[in-house]
């Protein structure tokens, strides 16, 4: 639901990189599965303001980092796209993250 | 094979429908940012963190469904604390929950998101210029409802504290990862109607520890008051730091 904010921000923070006179034709991000982000609605709100912003060829190329944990029980670093996988040595529940609320611009392209 | 357009995936073509011949052969000069989206909202968050410092304020970010029982747990805070504490009020309309914080003897001011689904750092750094901090110690910001979007708004809080009520079932704490990974603090609410329903405590606090393994879970009942007692410990402990 807050994605129309997102992609406005995202908006703003690309536009002073974008050299006089030339097109934003690409938004890079990375997302991570814990950044609390819905893609598909991200896109939509990004499409849509793109056109009125007068960039309207600007997409978003949204790159998907992986959670990382590392669990708590038998030490194993994993990474899951999903949350509710718990550790693939030992099963164990109990862990601790060390990645995955990335949500940064890594690139545009003109 | 996208079934609507007969793209790709959206990966590749970010699902945007061109109108016109759009020839991917353009050379396209690419520069680097390498710049969190949330940029501008932590500039602000950092601002608020050391005026809260400045003020030797404790604050909380509390989040929870719409009906969770967040301001009927604030009522009970107000009259413990009284004049000590203080509430930012973030709802999409009409000022109700702020007028029965102060009603129960606590300063409450209310934002109205006009629709936002969150608080940001910057309304909050206003709304801070109406309150009169004097006595104040402990700084409760009541979020919008909404299990999701305000988990990415970091305000500037020491911590975040979700409610999850028993009626809403064992089952959010995975449905929600990205606001119970953040989360100090959890109150299980309505722990009065336990025995009508089939909500396994144990499972949600295990849940929300596999986020976060320091995760602190109290089981209260706002209306009965049980478990009160503890959270009123634990606050009052982190304002005497």
């Amino acid at each position: 639901m807050h994605e129309l904010s997102l992609a406005t921000e995202i908006i703003e923070l690309a536009r002073p990189h974008i050299p006089k006179g030339e097109m934003l034709k690409v938004v890079g991000l990375i997302v991570g599965p814990l950044a609390g982000v819905c893609e598909e609605s991200l896109r939509f709100c990004f499409a849509e303001l793109v056109r009125l912003e007068g960039f309207p060829e600007a997409m978003l190329q949204i790159e998907s980092a992986p959670a990382r944990f590392q669990c708590l029980d038998c030490g194993h670093e994993y990474e899951t796209v999903t949350v509710e996988q718990f550790c693939p040595a030992c099963s164990s529940m109990a862990r601790t993250m060390l990645s995955g609320t990335e949500f940064s611009i890594n690139f545009i392209e003109v | 094979m996208c079934d609507t357009c007969g793209c790709l995936s959206p990966s590749e073509t970010g699902h945007h429908h061109h109108h016109h011949d759009h020839k991917h052969t353009h050379e396209h000069k690419q520069i680097a940012i390498g710049e969190s989206v949330m940029a501008r909202n932590d500039e602000y968050a950092e601002k608020n963190r050391a005026h809260f410092a400045e003020k030797r304020l404790f604050v909380i970010n509390l989040i929870s469904s719409p009906g969770s029982g967040k301001t009927a747990v604030l009522e009970v805070l107000a009259r413990h604390f009284g004049s000590r504490m203080a509430v930012i009020e973030g709802d999409i309309q009409t000022s109700r929950d702020a007028d029965r914080v102060t009603a129960a003897g606590s300063a409450a001011h209310q934002i109205e998101t006009q629709g936002a689904c969150h608080l940001d750092a910057h309304s909050v750094g206003h709304a801070l210029a109406h309150l009169d901090l004097e006595t104040v110690k402990l700084i409760i910001i009541e979020n919008v409802g909404n299990l999701v979007c305000p988990s990415t708004y970091d305000l500037g809080e020491n911590e975040k504290m979700a409610i999850l009520s028993l009626p809403e079932g064992d089952d959010k704490v995975l449905k929600y990862p990205a606001l119970f990974h953040r989360v100090k603090t959890l109150l299980i609410n309505k722990m009065d109607l336990s025995p009508y329903l089939q909500f396994d405590v144990d499972r949600a606090e295990a849940e929300c520890r596999s986020l976060n393994p320091e995760v602190q879970s109290f089981r209260v009942s706002a209306t009965t008051g049980v478990g009160m007692d503890a959270l009123f410990a634990y606050l009052e402990d982190r304002i005497g730091e």
